[in-house]
Formats: structure tokens, C-alpha cells, sequence
């Protein structure tokens, strides 16, 4: 490739006047033109901005392409569409971000950011991934990679030890899966010795399009929600794959109190703070949430599932878990691969030993959400989504509104003869609880096969204003995000959390639903503390992702802000950076989000809840009867508004340090 | 038993590990009521040692007192978390329990 500018020297410096914490630049890549170049980044900018989930924000914003801001328009279904389909778009990058602490020895802390627009909600897509990628893309590309442009051909985007970005020829890796994808270019670049490269890669949904389709690396570890390898697919780049020199690691600035500090820290998150995603995973979630009645069931009809016992955490563990994986520099290990079952009980693999990675929002999209009790058949479905490289929680919500939507008439059943000129995929009834239709239905979903696997790779908000009639009203979304595991009409903070987060339904960038697992709130009830509280557990998420630390870690540290603040002055040097300025930073990320949100049509309408959440009471469990009125969630908005500073109508108009 | 007090029938359903570690998933308590949290803990202690080490564990090493071990809560009937961290929790307040009640012995770590 050719290179347009000379590589900066110039890094983060620290007040010592050395680089530390950061490499001080960004990695550009023109996919259309093959050209690449190194951006610097201002040490100010760097400081701003921490790193992660922070800087990708910042540099969404500053290599996007220019959009219209829509203050006080209507916008149409049709210029909804287009400003979907413009996430396709050449000019719409591909950002990767690391951030100070990755290649240190710090517990959790080999992770990344992957940031976009996205093809499934119009806004930000920005979505994390862990492990030994994080340190060489870090080592080869600087604090950041962004990808521009759309390769002629399918692509393999090389980077090795001098930092030079080769654009290959990928056609041989076309169709395969995202485990194969990384297989086979770790084959062909392997050179014998030395350290392996690390891979990112597409499956066949992201290769057509898929818009929920994931980025995978490292053995199964995803980028999953927003559709992030629909983008990637997008621009004919069908893997990564990095390899840097360890040289190249900034050094910290206090190496010996830092060594301290994460020797402290390893054996803290050994402790009982840990202990749920050490032991069983988050999987263990399953009989709690079922329980308290917030375990979303046959597409939120229920908030309890009959079988939930069956795939329960407890039950898993005892009869299909094989072993626990850790990413990379992890002492926690939250990751458990099961396996499916020849005998209930046995623990044996069947011969074709499929076996996946299982955690809570997996667990209950392909389980409770599409009526699923049987193990083996949520293990199936999972793989499958993992080998396709799809979003789970979103190949879940799709398949469980389109089996709502047959019960409801509004799709055929089985290859019959429909109204709307559908067909249903061959052999495949439409029905809650067959674990080989939903299986079924994901292959043709991550192959766009047939007329209900093209459907439903549009995701469930655009699939219902085809389909029509009232599926809108059972269309479980937010900003066209697909929900998580989350029932929010028996979490009411957490049901703030989802209609207010930018990249909408989601459970990662915001954990409102802390306080309603605590003795601090009602769940059930809402009061006027629930907007102050959803935004600092926003804030406190902005902070963790973009240092970036794993959230399983949170409850292992005393006073988050102060040693955190710690942490960043002992990797960067930056001796007067404290907890308040940290607190600013994150709650600035709130205001880039929400800006670039706007520039792309965010209405104060996209703030909300799907209709039956605020229509329905729950049927079922502890908390049958309960509702969430849409004057009880408006209510709560303009509380977190007010919290935000934003005003009555939700928009930000300052934006914070951008000079890069 | 207490003067004002009654013996009533309770159940505490145990989650995750502490659901392993016991064997079963609920363990039926008599217990009095009124009673504090501190009582509660070592009857459930007594009933179930299993636990102890695990989501129960030993308040300070002079005494017999339990408490709910640090990375667990305790839910009233799925419905109030009750407070039970050692640190700013009084074990020694009334515990409002009836008979029939149902506390839920879970992780307190909510995310996934
Ligand atoms: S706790 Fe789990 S997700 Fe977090 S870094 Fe460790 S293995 Fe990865």
C-alpha cells in the first residue's frame, strides 16, 4: 500500500516528557484507494478522551462521513431507509480503538473498541471484544485503526511487525466460517516460529450483509451487537489480521507501582466479588431472572419460562460444561463452553462434539425468548450463530417476533401459500419451542436464503414495516436494536437504561439494572431518583469501557474513580489527571454519542420502549400486573435529560474537546 | 422462644453456586419471628453447613455469628433485596419475616 504522510514520533508524553500509555497516533486505511497514512492525536485529545469507547466516539465524529442534522424534520419511513443504507457507504469508517492499558499486566485488560454507523439503528454501533488482538493491534496500528473505503475485491487487510497495511486477495476465504476464516489465515501467514497473528474476521453474514452480523476474533470472541461485520462486509474486507512488535509497547510510566497495583488487583478478582462469572459464568443469570420475573419469554410475552430449570446455569454447569476460557491477561475467566449431550447427564460430547461458548443474553435469546427449553438445541443455535457471525440477542429477537408473527396469521406456517406473497423457509414450521426451526431459521438468516431468511437479516424493526399490519406493536426494539435479557417492565431503572441508551436496546453501555438488583430501589415502582441514577451507571460504563476494564470486574475495586484515576496517572505519566477529571471525561462521552446520534436524524421519538412493554402488563411471575405506562418512562426520560443538562428536548448542543 | 414471638415455617431457595455446593435448591427453615438477620443466617448455617465458606460465612473468628457472605444477597418472596452487606448492615435489626416467605440466596452480581 502507499503511504501519503511520514509516521509522527511524536506519542502521548507524559510530564516526564516520555511517551507512555499510548502511541500517539492512528492508523488510516483507504480500502478504495490503498493508500494509508498515520494521524497523529494530540496528547490533549488522547487525555480527553482515555481511550476505547471515548476515543472511538471522537474519531466516529471525526472521520465520519458529514451528515444532516434533522432539528425539528420529520423523518419519513423512505429517509429512514436511506439513512440506514448509507451505513453501507464507502465513507462510513471502521474504527478500531485500543486504550492505555491494553498491552499492560493489569487483570482484563486486553480489550477493544469497535465503533461505526450502524446498518440496523441509523446511529452509533459502538460494541468491545477482548483479548490478544487488542495488544497487537495496539503494537501495529497505534491507538487506533480506521478503515475507510470498499476494497474491489474481497479482501484480506494484512498488518505485520513494521506497521504496513497489505491489502490481499481473500476469495478463498469467502463463505467460510468466522472459526475456519481465522484458521486458514493464521495458516497462510504463519512463517514458522514466530508469534501468530492475531485475526478479526466475517462469516457469511457479514459477507451478506447481515445487518446485525458480527465481527469475530480469537476463537469466538464477537463484536456483536449493531451489525458492526454487516459494515465490514460492507467494504469486501473479509478478515484482519495483525501482528505487532513488542517492542513497540509504550512503556508505563511507573512500571514498579503499576506491577504492585495489578498484583493487588489479580488477587482481589479472585474474590468474592467475582465469584458469579468465575463459577457458573453469567449463565447462572437464567433461574435468577426467571424468578424474579424479568426473564423475557416467547418474544416479552412472558417474563418467566416453564423450562427454565432446563437451561438453567445451575443445570449446564452440572451436565454439559467441558472447560472455562479466559481472554487474554484475564484472571477471572467468565467464558464456559458446553457441550452438547449424547445422554442427558452424561457430560459426553456427541461425534460431531459441537460445543459453544454460552452467557446469559445468548442463552436466553436462542432459549426462553424463542420458547427453546431443550440444552442441546440452544448449544446448536448459538454455534451456529458464532460460525455465521451473527449477533445472538438479535438473531433471537427476529426469530421470535417472526414466530409471533405466524401464530398471529401474518406469516405462513409452513411453506403455504400467504397474503403477503411469503414462503416459509423449506420445512421449517413456524412455531414457539423447535429448537430445529429455529436452527433453520438462523442459516437462512446468515445466508439471506429464501424469503424469510432475507426478511429477517434486515433485524425486526424493518422486517415488521414490511410485513405490516399491527407487527410493529410486538417488534421488541430500540432505535431498531433488538432487546436483551432484560424485562423492563419489571426493571424500571433498567427500563431507562434501554429507551434512552444511544445505540439503543442495550445492556452493555449502560447497567441501570445495578440498582434494580439492589436493596436501593423498587424495581417495580419508578421514582424521581431513576434519571440521576441511569445516567452516573452510564457514566460509570463510559469510564470502564474506555480505560477500558471488563465490567465483570466493577464490583472489584474499592473506589472506582480514585483507582482508576491512579491507574491512568501510573501508565501515562500524566501526574496531575485525577478522578474528577475522569468523571468529566465520561460524562462527556454521553454528549458525543448523543451529537453524533443527532446528525443522523435522532428524534426525541428514538428515546422509547417497544409498544408492548408499555401497553401489556406482565402476565406472569413475582411481578404479574406490573406495567411501565409510557407517562411513567416519559417521565423518567426528562429526569435523565435534566440529569444530562440536556433539556426538555433531549439534544445536546455543545460538544467538548474535538481538536485533534 | 421469645416472649411475643412465634415459631413460623420459612423457605430460602438457594441460586448458582450456593445451589451446588448444597445440593438442593430449597432449604425449608422453623424459625422465630421476629428474628434479625443475624438469627436467620446462623440457622440457615445450622440447617445447611454446606453453605458455609460459600454464600454464608463466619462473622469474625471469636464467635459463632454468620453473615451473608460478601458477592451474595438476599431477596424477600422475588420481590425486596434485602441489605446485607457486613460492613453497613445492623444484624441485629428485626428481620420482618412471616410464615410462608421465601428468601432468595442469590449472587449479587446482576450483569451479563
Ligand atoms: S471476565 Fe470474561 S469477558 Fe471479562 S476479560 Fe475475563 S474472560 Fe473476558
Amino acid at each position: 500500500m502507499m503511504s501519503s504522510t511520514a509516521a509522527p514520533d511524536a506519542g502521548a508524553i507524559g510530564n516526564d516528557g516520555r511517551r507512555h500509555g499510548y502511541r500517539g497516533y492512528a492508523l488510516v486505511v483507504n480500502l478504495s484507494t490503498g493508500e494509508y497514512r498515520r494521524d497523529p492525536i494530540a496528547p490533549a485529545l488522547l487525555r480527553a478522551a482515555i481511550g476505547g469507547i471515548g476515543l472511538g466516539v471522537r474519531l466516529l465524529h471525526r472521520y465520519g462521513a458529514p451528515a444532516v442534522d434533522y432539528p425539528g424534520e420529520e423523518i419519513d419511513d423512505a429517509e429512514r431507509l436511506r439513512l440506514l443504507d448509507a451505513a453501507f457507504d464507502p465513507d462510513n469508517p471502521l474504527i478500531f480503538t485500543t486504550s492505555p492499558l491494553v498491552g499492560t499486566r493489569l487483570t482484563t485488560s486486553s480489550k477493544f473498541a469497535v465503533l461505526t454507523r450502524s446498518p440496523l439503528t441509523g446511529f452509533i454501533a459502538d460494541g468491545l471484544s477482548s483479548s490478544h488482538l487488542a495488544v497487537e493491534l495496539k503494537r501495529a496500528c497505534g491507538d487506533a485503526l480506521v478503515i475507510t473505503g470498499r476494497a474491489a475485491q474481497p479482501t484480506l487487510l494484512h498488518i505485520d511487525t513494521d506497521g504496513v497495511p497489505h491489502l490481499r486477495p481473500a476469495h478463498d476465504l469467502m463463505g467460510l466460517s468466522t472459526m475456519d476464516t481465522e484458521a486458514a489465515v493464521k495458516a497462510r501467514l504463519d512463517d514458522g516460529g514466530r508469534r501468530p497473528v492475531r485475526v478479526a474476521s466475517i462469516g457469511p453474514a457479514g459477507e451478506r450483509l447481515v445487518r446485525f452480523a458480527s465481527i469475530a476474533n480469537d476463537g469466538g470472541r464477537q463484536a456483536g451487537r449493531c451489525g458492526p461485520g454487516a459494515v465490514m462486509g460492507s467494504k469486501n474486507l473479509k478478515a484482519i489480521a495483525v501482528r505487532g512488535n513488542p517492542d513497540d509497547d509504550p512503556p508505563a510510566a511507573d512500571p514498579e507501582g503499576l506491577r504492585r497495583y495489578a498484583r493487588d488487583l489479580s488477587r482481589r478478582s479472585l474474590g468474592a466479588a467475582t465469584a458469579k462469572y468465575r463459577e457458573l459464568g453469567t449463565v447462572a443469570n437464567v433461574s435468577v431472572f426467571n424468578r424474579l420475573g424479568t426473564l423475557p419469554t416467547r418474544n416479552f410475552q412472558q417474563s418467566t419460562f416453564e423450562h427454565a430449570e432446563a437451561v438453567s446455569g445451575e443445570l449446564l454447569h452440572q451436565t454439559r460444561a467441558t472447560r472455562t476460557a479466559h481472554c487474554a491477561n484475564c484472571t477471572i475467566g467468565c467464558e464456559k463452553v458446553f457441550s452438547v449431550s449424547t445422554k442427558d447427564g452424561t457430560g459426553q460430547t456427541d461425534a460431531a462434539g459441537v460445543s459453544a461458548r454460552l452467557e446469559y443474553e445468548s442463552l436466553f435469546a436462542l432459549g426462553p425468548l424463542v420458547g427453546v427449553g431443550e440444552p442441546d438445541a440452544v448449544i446448536r443455535a448459538v454455534r451456529k450463530c458464532d460460525e455465521l457471525g451473527m449477533d445472538t440477542i438479535s438473531a433471537g429477537g427476529v426469530i421470535a417476533w417472526a414466530l409471533e408473527t405466524a401464530e398471529r396469521g401474518l406469516l405462513p406456517t409452513l411453506n403455504q401459500p400467504h397474503s403477503s406473497g411469503a414462503t416459509g423457509a423449506a420445512d421449517t414450521p413456524l412455531q414457539f419451542g423447535d429448537g430445529a426451526t429455529v436452527l433453520a431459521l438462523l442459516d437462512d438468516i446468515g445466508h439471506r436464503r429464501g424469503f424469510l431468511g432475507g426478511l429477517l437479516a434486515d433485524g425486526v424493526r424493518l422486517a415488521a414495516a414490511r410485513i405490516g399490519g399491527d407487527s410493529d406493536d410486538w417488534a421488541m426494539h430500540v432505535k431498531g436494536l433488538e432487546m436483551p435479557g432484560y424485562e423492563p417492565r419489571s426493571l424500571k431503572t433498567m427500563a431507562l437504561g434501554l429507551a434512552t441508551t444511544p445505540r439503543g436496546a442495550c445492556h452493555n453501555r449502560s447497567s441501570a439494572y445495578d440498582a434494580d438488583f439492589s436493596p436501593d430501589v423498587n424495581r417495580l415502582e419508578v421514582d424521581d431518583r431513576r434519571g440521576r441514577i441511569a445516567a452516573a451507571s452510564e457514566d460509570y460504563s463510559a469510564a470502564l469501557d474506555s480505560l477500558i476494564w471488563c465490567k465483570f470486574l466493577r464490583r472489584a475495586f474499592g473506589d472506582f474513580w480514585e483507582e482508576s484515576a491512579t491507574v491512568y496517572r501510573m501508565v501515562t505519566g500524566w501526574d496531575d489527571f485525577n478522578a474528577d477529571e475522569l468523571r468529566q471525561a465520561a460524562a462527556q462521552i454521553a454528549d458525543l454519542k448523543k451529537a453524533y446520534n443527532q446528525r443522523w436524524g435522532w428524534r426525541r421519538s428514538d428515546d422509547t420502549l417497544p409498544p408492548r412493554t408499555l401497553t401489556e402488563p406482565l402476565p406472569d411471575g413475582v411481578a404479574a400486573g406490573t406495567a411501565l405506562t409510557p407517562a411513567e418512562l416519559d417521565g423518567m426520560i426528562a429526569d435523565y435529560y435534566a440529569a444530562r443538562g440536556w433539556g426538555v428536548n433531549g439534544r445536546v448542543d455543545a460538544l467538548p474537546l474535538m481538536s485533534f | 422462644m421469645a416472649v411475643g414471638s412465634a415459631t413460623v415455617c420459612i423457605s430460602v431457595e438457594l441460586f448458582g453456586t450456593a445451589r451446588i455446593k448444597a445440593g438442593v435448591g430449597v432449604v425449608p427453615l422453623r424459625v422465630d419471628a421476629p428474628m434479625t438477620l443475624a438469627q436467620f443466617a446462623r440457622a440457615l448455617a445450622q440447617e445447611c453447613p454446606a453453605l458455609l465458606g460459600n454464600a454464608l460465612c463466619a462473622a469474625d473468628a471469636d464467635s459463632n455469628a454468620v453473615t451473608i457472605a460478601d458477592g451474595y444477597a438476599l431477596n424477600r418472596n422475588g420481590l425486596d433485596f434485602l441489605p446485607t452487606n457486613p460492613i453497613c448492615t445492623d444484624y441485629n435489626a428485626p428481620l420482618d419475616l412471616r410464615g410462608g416467605d421465601v428468601l432468595l440466596l442469590l449472587s449479587n452480581q446482576a450483569g451479563g
